[in-house]
């Protein structure tokens, strides 16, 4: 019995939703089990030792229950970060890649981030099925990374859209080169003429 | 950090302004711009002016004007007679000017420097093209002005041997390229023009059907989207307004009578430039006559320009060019890139 009560109350540090749930069906099994102690207070010792064994297990079962639904929630939030974060990897990879052609370095260099980052976010949030009292207080810390997480795929997806819209332009870092114009005489010959039009126009009255 | 340059190539049209640019920007815009003609309408359209399209949707609100005819600055040769009606045109002009670079630097930095070469008709006066440099100023870094026809003909590297043949709305210009920079002997602008197919093509409806409502803008719009000279497609049946109650009516003899109108006065003025060719190389020219602007997309008008010629005089050669709209302006855009820069700071050391 106080092996069960001690499990009910460490149930009080997880979400309030499950706990409210779990709690419930701690009630019942409580109820359950206390009305069996009851029941067998009026039966032989051996019986009420057996009865009360039996309520403290399940309450024990009731905490257990509890820590695997949390245990549930928790897999279920990080396979949905896990997979948005390996979709957010590929597409930048997708985008990433016929920039890439064009300029290599630049592009490697953008699609760093992401590729890491898709790695990482699988395993990030990796739980160990039998969710220790360790494991389960860090879900909540967990929980806050996942919803910044949230937030930089987010502005990640922002940045995509716009590359895809206006292209990946690299940075003009050094002077650009002039490129020599090649013309022909006769070309050479039509532009001077156009600049002598020009300037007597510009002279004229 | 270095200053990046934007060549340009623009084409002032009458009905059409057109730009080309190193950037990849490729666009045009109906040379219309529209002001609101009160608070209401301002409020209502939420800009002080308005360009293109958009100004002729919302005509009923603005003061819609036209700043370019006959491929020149309105009132350009009349600037001593009518001096505030050439001063409100020359700004009109420059709004869409500014309006048409914007749409062309998109992205660019505002540090840019801006580089371009604009077309003007081919025997456009003096005065004419100063108008345009005038425009240009505050807008344009560098500028040069080359004839239309001269600029598609370098765009397409048609440098001799070829006569080009420009239809736009204003004016159709011809100009016969031998190897060296035209003059004005080589060249010779028309003044009926895609205006002038309007005009006429009005004028044939009203004829037939007295009590029709059209207007120039809708006669325009059913030219561009059904002109044809050929004989071989579908008869047009457009819904038309007579007393209020929209009519079907069999437009396409009209049609064709007005697109072909233009073409005698064209093959005129190719037999005098053949003529006045050297002898040893008119066989040559006469056969390689290139359509370009937007008056050649007009359905089998190269062929009808070559039949006549056939016809009145014994021989022709007539083809289109890939993009007649853009053949202008990519041509501008060639001439700019290519010219070297000591000639644009040649020339804006002799600017005064």
């Amino acid at each position: 019995m106080a092996g069960g009560l001690e499990a009910i109350s460490d149930i009080g540090a997880y979400s309030q939703a499950t706990f409210v749930y779990s709690g419930l069906v701690v009630e019942s099994l409580v109820k359950r089990g206390g009305g069996a102690v009851v029941d067998c207070a009026k039966c032989s010792g051996k019986a009420i030792a057996d009865c009360t064994k039996a309520s403290a297990n399940a309450v024990v079962e009731a905490g257990e229950y509890s820590l695997a639904t949390l245990e549930y929630a928790g897999l279920v939030s990080a396979s949905i970060v896990k997979r948005s974060g390996a979709a957010v990897g590929a597409c930048a990879r997708m985008a990433a890649a016929p920039v890439g052609k064009v300029v290599s370095p630049v592009a490697r260099g953008v699609a760093k981030p992401f590729a890491l980052l898709a790695d990482k976010t699988g395993k990030v949030f990796k739980l160990k099925k039998k969710a220790s009292e360790d494991a389960l207080k860090n879900l909540e810390t967990k929980v806050q990374g996942l919803e910044s997480l949230a937030d930089t795929v987010f502005k990640l997806e922002e940045r995509i859209a716009a590359m895809e819209k206006y292209g990946v332009r690299a940075a003009v870092t050094t002077a650009p080169v002039r490129e020599k114009k090649d013309l022909s005489e006769n070309r050479r010959a039509f532009l001077r003429a156009i600049v002598e039009e020009n300037k007597l126009l510009r002279a004229a009255a | 950090m270095a200053e990046t340059t934007l060549n340009l190539g623009i084409d002032l049209g009458t009905s059409r302004s057109v730009i080309a640019c190193d950037n990849g920007v490729r666009t045009f815009v109906s040379s219309y711009v529209g002001y609101p003609k009160d608070a209401v309408s301002k409020k209502l359209l939420g800009k002080d002016v308005v360009f293109g399209e958009e100004a002729i949707r919302n005509r009923l609100a603005l003061e819609l004007l036209r700043p370019f005819e006959k491929g020149m600055i309105k009132y350009s040769n009349f600037a001593d007679k009518e001096p505030q009606e050439f001063e409100r045109h020359m700004s009109v002009a420059r709004d869409l000017l500014r309006h048409l670079i914007g749409l062309a630097k998109r992205e660019d930095p505002d540090n840019v420097k801006i580089r371009a070469v604009i077309g003007a008709p081919a025997l456009a006066s003096t005065q004419n093209k100063k108008s345009l440099l005038q425009i240009t100023s505050g807008i344009i870094d560098d500028v040069m002005i080359t004839s239309e026809p001269f600029a598609v003909a370098y765009g397409l590297n048609l440098l001799s041997h070829a006569l080009i043949v420009d239809i736009g709305a204003g004016t159709v210009d011809l100009c016969r390229m031998q190897g060296a920079i035209p003059t004005e002997d080589d060249q010779i602008t028309l003044t009926r023009a895609g205006d002038y197919i309007d005009e006429v093509f009005l004028s044939l409806i009203k004829a037939r059907h007295k009590d029709v409502d059209l207007t120039t803008n809708m006669v325009k719009r059913l030219k561009e989207e059904n002109s044809t000279i050929s004989d071989k497609g579908e008869n047009v049946v457009v819904n038309l307004p007579i007393a209020g109650k929209p009519t079907p009516i069999d437009i396409t003899e009209e049609l064709r009578t007005a697109c072909k109108s233009i073409v005698p006065d064209i093959v005129e003025g190719i037999r005098t430039l053949v003529a006045s060719f050297d002898p040893e190389f008119q066989d040559t020219l006469k056969h390689n006559v290139i359509l370009a602007g937007g008056g050649s997309q007009i359905g089998g008008l190269a062929k009808e320009i070559e039949h006549y010629m056939q016809e009145h005089l014994g021989y022709g050669k007539v083809s289109r060019v890939e993009e007649p709209l853009y053949a202008g302006a990519n041509g501008g855009l060639l001439l700019c890139k290519d010219m070297p820069d000591e000639y644009w700071d040649e020339l804006k050391k002799d600017t005064p």
